[in-house]
């Protein structure tokens, strides 16, 4: 199994997000820009004097949003999970990418969590933990029934080949 | 000694000054002054006396009101006056005894009994205190007896003073050691640097800025709000791990290896070989010269336990000479060839990324151990059974990637070890990543 690019890993079909979580970071970004731009109005109108500085804000805040808009959909694309034979394979970040693959026989607890966000959206993230705190591997932006799938396959296979600690 | 039941005993006389010692010791002094002075500091003279002996008869109600009793299988602990409480501890389900001597037991020759129990909760352990040294010693002994009878008793016990001495840490090397420490030394070298600047400025006159910054007054300026705090922190630093590790030694106790230490409170520690999960070989780069070492060791369940005893169990040894640690290493990973492991260090393409540092990066991994190298000034050396790795991180940066490099992380219980492999080319992260991990289960 060798490869250049290690995120392009022969065999392994990464199972990728639905568009739930992109639909919800989109709206947490349109919420923040448009509670930013509602406040630089506000001070404009308050210090009319500055009113250079004030569109040089309104105009960093567009553009953020400009740069942030397809970095959203880009991270949201990077994720992506894959179980194989014996682990399950995480993969995330776009610019920054990581992959984090856990043995099932190592796992300790694998947990689905909703923040109230997720909820509002129907979704739902798998956390997988193993007796070392340096794992970090979690799937977001699941369907709450998917996540629930996963979560008994993962404990499942967890038990079957459990190693112990 | 009467007791309500047969069979029970108090805890040592003596503890309820030792319990209360310091309040006591402070209420002394004070009253002793305030009776030398003639009193007219507030309150009066008489009230000193009063407490002392109000607190000191409470504290022997209490005393007499303690009661503990060793069973054929239980422990039995009675204790309060007014809300009486009785513990009972199954002899089977102790976990670990500790002998422990806080600083004034020690003077007078007293010792507590830790017994901690499964559960790990705050309520899981249980205080005899005090009872002399020579019988805190026979009780545990007796009690892991009857602990290791059923065989409940899995974790190593810490030491008693007739087992194998394996190492002990002069006090000398130990001082030399935590003087010779990364941070001391560049303190030291920083501060020199500035002293040499402010001299040179000073004799030679120099003109402008330089000379402003390098006058007397800014060199005092200087000195007491930089070096001043500077000096102080490197000598608490330094003093906290001398008295900290004084009179380190590690012995071979039942179920691997234990050590104690400490200046005023003795405290030890179990390390129970079957349970170590990892190892840290640190040499901070004077220690390189002189051939000296540091080991620390991640050990499985020690994360759960206070801050306190978290840093002596952790600890193998504070410092020691590289054959001595060689020695000790061969004692927790008995199956690891320091040699015969090869080591490589991350292809050239990683000098873009880490310039500096990416010559003492190396890693190296066989069947049964990783091993992973890195720190420019403070070398780190992180050894791990591969069979204790939980899981695998591989990370790529944007220059990385580009560069078609990776790193990758073994994630262990937690404890100081940590292997990281830095900048590895992506193929080979890769089969790190699947590495000859645990072993594939049998089908």
């Amino acid at each position: 199994m060798t490869t250049s690019d290690p995120f392009e890993v022969p065999g392994v079909a990464w199972v990728r997000l639905g568009p739930g979580l992109a639909r919800l970071r989109r709206l947490v970004l349109g919420m923040t820009v448009v509670v930013l731009l509602a406040g630089v109005v506000a001070a404009g109108n308050i210090w009319p004097e500055h009113s250079g500085g004030w569109w040089t804000l309104a105009a960093v805040v567009v553009l953020g949003f400009a740069v942030s808009w397809p970095m959203v959909g880009r991270s949201v694309a990077a994720w992506g999970y894959a179980e194989r034979a014996d682990d399950l394979v995480v993969t995330r970040g776009a610019l920054w990418r990581r992959i984090d693959l856990v043995p099932y026989g190592r796992l300790q607890m694998v947990d689905v969590h909703a923040g109230p966000m997720d909820r509002v959206f129907k979704l739902a993230r798998v956390r997988l933990y193993t007796a070392s705190p340096s794992t970090h591997a979690h799937i977001p932006g699941l369907l709450p029934a998917e996540a629930a799938r996963l979560r008994d396959r993962l404990t499942r296979r967890g038990e079957e080949q459990a190693a112990g600690l | 000694m009467s007791g309500a039941e047969p069979g029970f005993t108090r805890v040592h006389p003596l503890s309820p000054f030792l319990r209360g010692g310091l309040v006591l010791v402070a209420l002394a002094v004070t009253g002793g002054r305030q009776l030398a002075e003639g009193g007219g500091v507030g309150w009066p003279w008489w009230l000193v006396p009063v407490v002392f002996v109000a607190s000191l008869a409470s504290a022997g109600v209490s005393w007499w009101f303690t009661r503990y009793r060793v069973g054929a299988d239980e422990l039995r602990l009675d204790s309060g006056v007014l809300a009486r409480r009785s513990r009972r501890v199954r002899l089977d389900r102790i976990q670990a005894i500790e002998v422990q001597q806080p600083f004034l037991a020690r003077i007078f020759g007293m010792a507590s009994l830790d017994i901690e129990t499964a559960g790990g909760g705050s309520d899981s352990e249980v205080t005899l205190a005090y009872l002399s040294l020579r019988r805190a010693t026979d009780l545990r002994r007796h009690l892991l007896v009857e602990a290791g009878r059923e065989g409940g008793l899995d974790r190593a016990e810490t030491q008693n003073d007739d087992d194998e001495l394996l190492h002990r840490v002069t006090p000398g090397l130990l001082l030399a050691s935590q003087l010779l420490r990364t941070g001391p030394v560049l303190a030291a070298l920083s501060a020199m640097a500035a002293a040499t600047v402010a001299g040179v400025g000073s004799a030679a006159g120099v003109p402008g800025v330089v000379a402003r910054l390098t006058s007397p007054a800014a060199g005092a300026v200087l000195s007491l709000t930089v070096l001043v705090p500077a000096l102080l922190a490197v000598v608490t630093a330094v003093g906290k791990g001398f008295v900290e590790g004084y009179g380190f030694a590690v012995r071979r106790s039942a179920g691997g290896l234990s050590v104690r230490a400490g200046m005023f409170g003795v405290g030890s520690a179990a390390l129970p070989v079957q349970r170590i999960r990892g190892l840290v070989i640190t040499e901070p780069i004077v220690w390189r010269w002189l051939g000296w070492v540091a080991l620390d060791v991640t050990v499985a369940g020690v994360a759960v336990r206070p801050e306190q005893d978290r840093r002596l169990a952790t600890t193998l040894v504070p410092v020691a000479r590289r054959a001595d640690a060689r020695r000790l290493v061969a004692q927790v990973l008995p199956g690891l060839d320091l040699d015969a492991l090869p080591v490589t260090g991350p292809p050239a393409e990683s000098r873009w990324v880490d310039p500096l540092a990416r010559r003492v990066l190396g890693m190296g991994v066989d069947e049964v151990h990783v091993l992973t190298r890195r720190g420019l000034l403070t070398r780190r050396t992180d050894i791990a059974p591969v069979a204790a790795v939980q899981s695998r991180g591989l990370r790529q940066g944007v220059l990385q990637r580009w560069l078609g490099l990776a790193t990758v992380d073994w994630h262990l219980p937690s404890g100081p070890a940590s292997p990281v492999a830095p900048h590895r080319r992506a193929e080979e992260a890769w089969q790190l990543m699947l590495g000859p991990g645990p072993p594939p289960p049998s089908r």
